[in-house]
Order: structure tokens, then C-alpha cells, then sequence
């Protein structure tokens, strides 16, 4: 009798067991890496509030005005407000030799007074009056700037987050290699894809 | 009564499993693959490296000199577009006593071959390449899109080498690592912190997994890649650039004369500029290392550098060797950037980088490690 006994609670025992470590085994909660995960909407944090940047295409033809979307909720109990800075950069390898870009310039800069009540969502439209040039790779960089209390030299601290803008490059001879196909397509996904056009100056 | 049995099976199998799953944090942050490469220790047992056509003014010179000083047991893989490319490689190298392996992939690429990965010593003898998710205009420069693809070729070619896509935007001369610590440049966070992190310090603890060594973000650093304005040394030792240092030793020289070496804009010996290498070695020796200064030229531009960090360490024997890239016409900062890496007891095999210098690279840039011993 007590042979079964045993038996029957170390049954349960490593059923239980078994079925716990399948639910919760953290392996299993971290299999799928967060490699694969990327970010559609950079979102910056300012005081407790957020904003959520997103351009109105996922691609821009060379010579059209991208519009930017800024999506602010305000999940405090206070009104808040603040002056974002938007800036558009664009850079380009100096030529096929190259290995990196030159430093990127600045091609426009905006501004957003958001003001916002308590629990708040609201979604402010900033035009960029700059058509996209060609041959450069775009990046909107989006920030909140305020000065640093109690800093000798009155830094001001930058909070900032940034996102690519694709642009469709007109059509040009059959370049000798293509893109590779995978990542390119996983990155098309993502609004902040890094695309340029065009050939490359060559020094 | 039988109830009770299960009830108690069941509280013996929960107790169970919960000390299992308290030991299992453990295994969740067990490095998944390998560990990032040292770049100064260890004797180097398999270099890579990118030929083009396109490229042979830039980087055959420099292969010329530093190939034929490599040891018998080294093994350089030269990545070409076709079979073709790598006999005109072989052509101007001339003999060697290392062992020179054509990896023809039928593609364009750039010539830099730092960049496209970073190694890690997996196990056994085993190398995994961590690979970016994209390369930086990769899409309409059909050079660097071929660049994207050379981590997979050589993982073909290769035995016991595998490459996988490591989740975030980064060139391998980003990394600068030595036995504890691989330090990042914030061109990382930029191109990663909200775009596929959400934060710098998921960031660092995705990177510290897929690195399988500590990481330190540096926060302020001139804007290029690391090997170009810093360099370890081993023994907790950081070698960083000093632009007023080599100021000091140009002196005598008219500022056009100066200008000249950093075409097109000319040299930077801004104050602005020096604060981001002082940034550099203020991280560094936070981070517990002793940092040592070498003189360094950079370029207005922010990309044309005389750097003497871009070399090529190899430890074998109980003596550390660096390949120090020199450049013609300063033979006073030559001489000096020398006096440096000796005084820290290395041997100094100088390599005349002019060729590619102007290009934003030099040897670092131009050769990858991808094992050591």
C-alpha cells in the first residue's frame, strides 16, 4: 500500500514538474531573439510623456516633401508642455572608395510647440518644406532640449531619437550586384529603413 | 485519500520545479554563441582580408608589406570577386610564408573588410562572425551591398565558421576589445537606440550577449570608427589619440604645409576636437584601464585621419607585435607614434599606409582577425 503511495505522489510529482517547467522554462520565453524585433515608431520619452515619430510614406521619390507625424500622449495627471526640435540630415560616402560617409549636414530644421492636458493623445503634423535631393541618405532626427539645472556651464541636455527615410531611386542602369534580398525586404518593413538612390560619386 | 496523494505529488513537483526554474536566470543569460575577439591578445592564427580591382591602388600597397611579414602558421583568406582578381593579388604581394586562400564570391564588395563582422571565439576551435542586420547605404551602392554578403560567403568557405545576423546596425570597426571589455562607439547607440533597442542599456545587454564580454558604451568619442582614435594594448592598457601631441611635433611647419596631410579640409587641432579625445580617455580610464597617448592628426572633415591606432596587434612567444600604419612625409610623427608602442614594450613593424589613408582607413580597417590562438 505504501509502495503505491509513493508511487502515485511522485507520479503527480514529476507530472507537475514537467508540465511547470514546459509552461515557464525561460528558455522557451526567450527563444525567439530580440534581434528580430525592430522599432516602427521611435518614441521619445520627455518628463513622463512620449512622442511617437512616423513620416507619412515608408519611401519618398526624389523631389517629394515628406510630412511628419508627431503622436504625443500625455499619460500624467499635469498639462505638460514642450518645444521639439525636428532636423533632416543627409549623408553620402565622399566616394566608392570610401569606407564610412562623410558626416552628415544639415538639409532642414522644424520646430513643435506641443501642449497637452492631462491624459492627453494628440497628433501634431509637421511639413517639410525641403524636397528630398538625391544621393544622400536621410535621417530625421527628432529632439526635446532643455537646459540642465545646476550645470556650471548651462549644458543643455539632448534627448533625441531619429529614424531613416526611405527614398525610391529613379530608374538607372542594372547596377552589377543587388541588395541582398532578405534583410532588405525585413528592413523595408521598418520605417526607418536606410534607403538612399543612385549611383555613388566616384572620387 | 487519493486526493490527498496528488495533492501532495503536486506540491512536491511545484517545489520542484521551482528551484530548477531559481537556477534557470543562469542559463537565460548564458551567451548564446562565443566571445568577441581580443585584438591584442593571442597569437593570430586566420586574418581576412577584401581585394577589388577597383581598390588595388588602396589596398595592394599595404598588402605588399604586411602579408610577406606574417608568420608560417598564419592563414590570410582574401576574399575576391573571381579567381581572376586573386591571381592579380598574388601577383603583387609577391612570396609569402603564410598561407594565402582565394574565397572568390562572384560579387562586388569594398576593400574593408573590418567592418562587415565581428569574431567570436565559439567553441572549440569554432568562429562565429556576428554580422550586422544591414549595411549602411547598402541598398544603392552595389560595392557595400556586396559588402552585406561577404560574412556568409566566408562562413560557406570556411570550416567551422558560421555567421549569423546580430539585430542591430553596426560596422566591426565600432568595436575596439580587449581581454575584459570590448568598448562601442556612440555611432552604435545612434544607429541603434530607438530604431531596434529601446534604450542604451538594452543596448549594452543585448550586446553584452551577443558578445559574450562586458561593454562599454562610450558616450563621447570623435565621430569615426574606434580602432581610429583608440587601440588596447593588453595589461589594461588603452592607447589613445592625441591631436595636441602631434600639433606640438608639426609646429615647425607652415599651417598650409599641415593642411596638406588632411585633404580636402585640412587638419583639426580644435579645442572641440581635442575634448573628444580627452572624452575618449576619460571613459577609458573610468573603465579601469591606464591610458597612454599617441599623436594623431585628424581631419576637419572628421573622417581623413594620420592615426597610429589602426595597426594590427599579434601576441605570440611572450612578445606583442604591432603593424603600425605610417604615412610619408612626418617622419617626426612616425617616429614618435614608434617611440609610443616600443616604450609599452611592443616590437613596431611600421606598414606605409598613405595609399589608403585618404580613404578614411588604414590597416585595421583593411584586415579582419578572425581566429587567434
Amino acid at each position: 500500500m505504501k509502495l503505491i503511495d509513493a508511487l502515485h505522489v511522485t507520479a503527480a510529482a514529476a507530472g507537475t514538474l514537467l508540465i511547470t517547467l514546459a509552461l515557464l522554462w525561460p528558455a522557451t520565453v526567450d527563444a525567439v531573439d530580440p534581434a528580430g524585433a525592430k522599432i516602427v515608431e521611435p518614441t521619445l520619452t520627455v518628463d513622463g510623456w512620449t512622442v511617437a515619430m512616423r513620416s507619412d510614406k515608408p519611401s519618398y521619390a526624389v523631389g517629394e516633401k515628406p510630412t511628419i507625424t508627431l503622436k504625443c500622449s500625455n499619460p500624467t495627471a499635469n498639462a505638460v508642455e514642450g518645444d521639439l526640435q525636428l532636423a533632416m540630415t543627409g549623408e553620402s560616402p565622399a566616394s566608392r572608395m570610401s569606407r564610412m560617409s562623410l558626416p552628415p549636414t544639415s538639409l532642414w530644421q522644424g520646430n513643435c510647440a506641443v501642449s497637452l492636458k492631462a491624459g492627453e493623445t494628440r497628433e501634431y503634423v509637421v511639413p517639410v518644406d525641403k524636397a528630398i535631393p538625391a544621393n544622400l541618405l536621410l535621417t530625421v532626427r527628432l529632439l526635446h532640449a532643455k537646459p540642465q539645472a545646476a550645470t556650471v556651464n548651462a549644458r543643455v541636455a539632448v534627448n533625441a531619437v531619429a529614424m531613416s527615410l526611405g527614398v525610391i531611386a529613379p530608374p538607372k542602369p542594372a547596377a552589377p550586384v543587388a541588395a541582398r534580398p532578405t534583410p532588405s525586404a525585413q528592413q523595408a518593413a521598418a520605417v526607418q529603413t536606410p534607403l538612399a538612390q543612385a549611383a555613388m560619386p566616384r572620387r | 485519500m487519493k486526493s490527498r496523494r496528488t495533492l501532495l505529488g503536486v506540491v512536491l513537483g511545484l517545489a520542484a520545479a521551482g528551484v530548477i526554474l531559481s537556477l534557470a536566470p543562469a542559463q537565460r543569460h548564458r551567451l548564446p554563441g562565443g566571445t568577441i575577439l581580443s585584438e591584442c591578445d593571442g597569437a593570430i592564427r586566420e586574418l581576412v582580408i577584401h581585394y577589388t580591382p577597383a581598390a588595388a591602388d588602396v589596398s595592394a600597397p599595404i598588402y605588399r608589406q604586411f602579408l610577406p611579414q606574417l608568420p608560417s602558421d598564419v592563414t590570410v583568406y582574401a576574399i575576391c570577386p573571381d579567381a581572376a582578381t586573386f591571381e592579380d593579388l598574388s601577383g603583387r604581394v609577391g612570396a609569402l610564408r603564410c598561407r594565402l586562400v582565394s574565397v572568390p564570391v562572384g560579387h562586388a564588395m569594398t576593400t574593408w573588410s573590418r567592418d562587415r563582422w565581428i569574431a567570436l571565439a565559439g567553441e572549440g576551435a569554432s568562429a562565429i562572425l556576428l554580422c550586422p542586420s544591414g549595411e549602411l547605404a547598402g541598398e544603392v551602392w552595389p560595392d557595400r551591398a556586396g559588402d552585406a554578403r561577404t560574412g556568409e560567403d566566408l562562413a560557406a568557405a570556411v570550416g567551422g565558421v558560421s555567421a549569423r545576423d546580430g539585430g542591430l546596425f553596426f560596422d566591426g570597426g565600432d568595436f575596439v576589445t580587449d581581454a575584459d571589455a570590448a568598448f562601442v562607439t556612440p555611432a552604435v547607440l545612434r544607429r541603434n537606440v530607438q530604431r531596434t533597442v529601446r534604450t542604451p542599456q538594452e543596448l549594452a545587454i543585448r550586446l553584452e550577449r551577443s558578445a559574450g564580454k562586458k561593454i562599454i558604451l562610450l558616450t563621447e568619442a570623435p565621430d569615426h570608427h574606434g580602432g581610429m582614435f583608440m587601440m588596447v594594448a593588453g595589461e589594461n592598457r588603452v592607447i589613445v589619440g592625441d591631436p595636441a601631441a602631434a600639433k606640438a611635433l608639426l609646429s615647425s611647419r607652415p599651417a598650409g604645409q599641415i593642411d596638406a596631410l588632411c585633404p580636402p579640409a585640412g587638419a583639426d587641432f580644435s579645442e572641440q576636437t581635442q575634448q573628444k579625445f580627452e572624452a575618449v580617455a576619460r571613459q577609458c580610464q573610468a573603465a579601469g584601464r591606464r591610458v597612454i597617448r599617441i599623436p594623431i592628426v585628424p581631419g576637419r572633415d572628421g573622417r581623413t585621419y594620420l592615426t597610429y591606432l589602426n595597426g594590427i596587434i599579434d601576441s605570440r612567444d611572450g612578445k606583442r607585435t604591432v603593424y603600425m600604419p605610417t604615412f610619408q612625409g612626418v617622419g617626426e610623427l612616425n617616429r614618435a607614434a614608434a617611440d609610443v608602442w616600443r616604450s609599452e614594450g611592443f616590437d613596431v613593424r611600421p606598414i606605409d599606409c598613405t595609399s589608403s589613408y585618404q580613404h578614411f582607413g588604414s590597416l585595421h580597417c583593411l584586415v579582419n582577425v578572425l581566429r587567434r590562438r
